[in-house]
């Protein structure tokens, strides 16, 4: 079944599940949505698994034609979305009339916004997943939607249970400011830092730049000092790293990283971290916090739990 | 010294430890990378995801919630201990035809001025010698090797190219990337290229070439070079030599 039509694709918008696991050796990025936690709500709100594939928005989000009646929830970022002109309530679920406009208008906070479609988004798994990686024309088109593209829906017999709850109680829903506090583990290469470069690393106050897409943040601010320069025989580059060139600046890779690179890494964001960095824009200042690695497993089994209540509150 | 007594176990944020082997460019380092890796998918320790083989370090991606990482890191050295029984898939050979200089490779000549040779002895220097393959990264699986002298005195180039087409032949820091399987950005430098592919999203392995194979580069002129981007588009190409 058709779910809706591209009418206009937004700035970029793409289509992303929970990532493609397993081919990282082959030079296969895990991809997946920026905004896990985001995803994973939208889902569970349209009665889907939590890792359907569904439409991420950045900024300046699409306008869609329903070509059925469906039902979606649009989690995330607040882009002022809108069901023909009327605007649409975030984090809960919505029915949305055969033939509708859903539009988005202006970013009031955040970054991405996740369009869930009950029942799910019927691309074809490549390499286990349905994420699309632009850079390397995985999934879907192999690029991100345009103009006139039909989006259909997986399982269209996909049913909600009326009687529960439709949405994300108030307490759950996250706050997006534009002053990030970004929890990272040490290493694995901070013995190539100096000590003072550890400490302005730690310690000072880092704009996001222009230069910020689904594949990582450059970053500005007080340069990060090396000990003796800064490059490292290759070695993997997960989604989190921060890996700092010779000119003292931290770039955060994310979802869309490439596996590998030669720059040391000062840190790494913890999971739950990286999930909230994914709603920050360029301009926005980040501040980084030491954090154990039995503190970063902590937070990740706390987000857990957090998902279970909320599965739980919503079925 | 070839690589450390004992690997050095890395934490890489909170879903990743580095197996550490070494820190050089060394055949003994990276097939102790390989063997750990085969060790540790026969052993199927619950929780590890995958892993990703690099230069000098096995990467273990895992899921906390599933093992906890000082286990893990006991199950990895107990594995350390049991890879040497591991026998490698036997090398391959790949003949990798190339066009050096002009529009196929603009940097050569800022290569040679830089190493202050002329261009053919970069040729002569990067051709015909076989180079083994330490690991397949970045974008779309790039194989790399170690590059002979005075290539491997090459920096990083200080301005990244923005655009280079699938098949550049590149180097800097000491590697050589095969070819570009993907066109994109680098920042390294464009001295030839190659009609073959190393990317096939559509297959299983996606590779063409493997880590622990080897290449040797074989000079073309421009007919034999369209010739076989025809045929390898129409997948009629064979570019292994051995076994």
């Amino acid at each position: 079944m058709n779910a809706f039509e591209v009418i206009q694709p937004g700035a970029f918008t793409t289509v992303q599940d929970l990532g493609r696991y397993g081919y990282q050796k082959y030079g296969v990025s895990i991809s997946g949505a920026m905004d896990r936690f985001a995803l994973r709500v939208a889902n569970l709100l349209a009665g889907n698994d939590e890792g359907e594939a569904a439409v991420e928005a950045t900024i300046i989000g699409p306008r869609l034609k329903s070509r059925g009646k469906i039902r979606v929830a649009i989690t995330g970022a607040d882009l002022s979305p809108e069901i023909d002109g009327k605007p649409a309530a975030l984090w809960r679920i919505l029915n949305v009339p055969e033939g509708s406009l859903l539009s988005f208008g202006g970013a009031k906070s955040g970054c991405r916004a996740y369009l869930a479609v009950s029942g799910g988004i019927d691309f074809p798994l490549v390499m286990g997943s349905r994420s699309i990686h632009t850079r390397s024309n995985l999934g879907g088109n192999g690029r991100a939607l345009a103009k006139g593209d039909i989006i259909d829906c997986r399982d269209p017999g996909n049913r909600i249970q009326e009687s529960g709850t439709c949405q994300l109680p108030e307490d759950l829903v996250p706050v997006y400011g534009r002053q990030w506090k970004v929890r990272v583990v040490l290493g694995p290469q901070n013995d190539y830092f100096t000590r003072k470069g550890i400490e302005t690393f730690l310690n000072s106050e880092y704009e996001i730049t222009s230069q910020a897409d689904r594949m990582g943040y450059r970053l500005r601010g007080p340069k990060i000092e090396h000990k003796n320069g800064p490059d490292i025989l290759t070695d993997a580059t997960p989604p989190g790293s921060i890996q700092v060139p010779g000119d003292g600046m931290p770039i955060i890779l994310l979802a869309d990283g490439q596996t590998t690179g030669g720059y040391s890494k000062v840190a790494a964001v913890v999971s739950v971290d990286q999930d909230l960095l994914a709603q920050a824009r360029p301009g926005d200042k980040v501040r980084f916090q030491r954090i154990t690695i039995m503190e970063a497993h902590r937070l990740l089994a706390e987000m857990e739990k957090k998902m279970m209540e909320i599965r739980s509150r919503l079925s | 010294m070839r690589g450390y007594s004992r690997a050095r176990y890395l934490i890489v944020g909170d879903r990743g430890i580095s197996v550490e082997f070494g820190n050089s460019l060394d055949e003994e380092i990276n097939r102790k990378v390989h063997k750990m890796r085969h060790a540790l998918e026969k052993a199927k320790v619950p929780g590890v995801i995958e892993t990703n083989p690099t230069i000098r370090s096995l990467f273990v991606y895992y899921d906390p919630l599933r093992i906890r990482v000082k286990q893990l890191i006991r199950d990895l050295r107990k594995i350390e201990g049991q890879m040497a029984e591991i026998v490698l898939p036997e090398s391959r050979l790949f003949e990798v035809p190339i066009v050096y200089g002009g529009e196929y490779g603009p940097d050569l000549e800022e290569v040679a001025k830089l190493l202050k040779v002329t261009p053919g002895e970069i040729i002569q220097i990067h051709s015909g010698k076989e180079y083994f393959i330490y690991d397949t990264g970045f974008i779309g699986g790039s194989a790399h090797f170690k590059v002979p002298p005075p290539l491997d005195s090459l920096p990083r180039k200080k301005t990244p190219n923005l655009g280079v087409p699938a098949g550049a032949v590149l180097i800097a820091g000491g590697l050589g990337s095969v070819f570009k399987p993907l066109a994109g950005p680098t920042g390294w430098y464009w001295i030839g290229t190659s009609p073959l592919r190393q990317w096939f999203p559509e297959k299983d392995p996606p590779l063409l070439i493997h880590p622990g194979d080897r290449i040797i580069y074989r000079p073309v002129d421009l007919e034999e070079f369209e010739q076989i981007q025809k045929r390898v588009e129409k997948g009629g190409f064979t570019a292994q030599v051995t076994p």
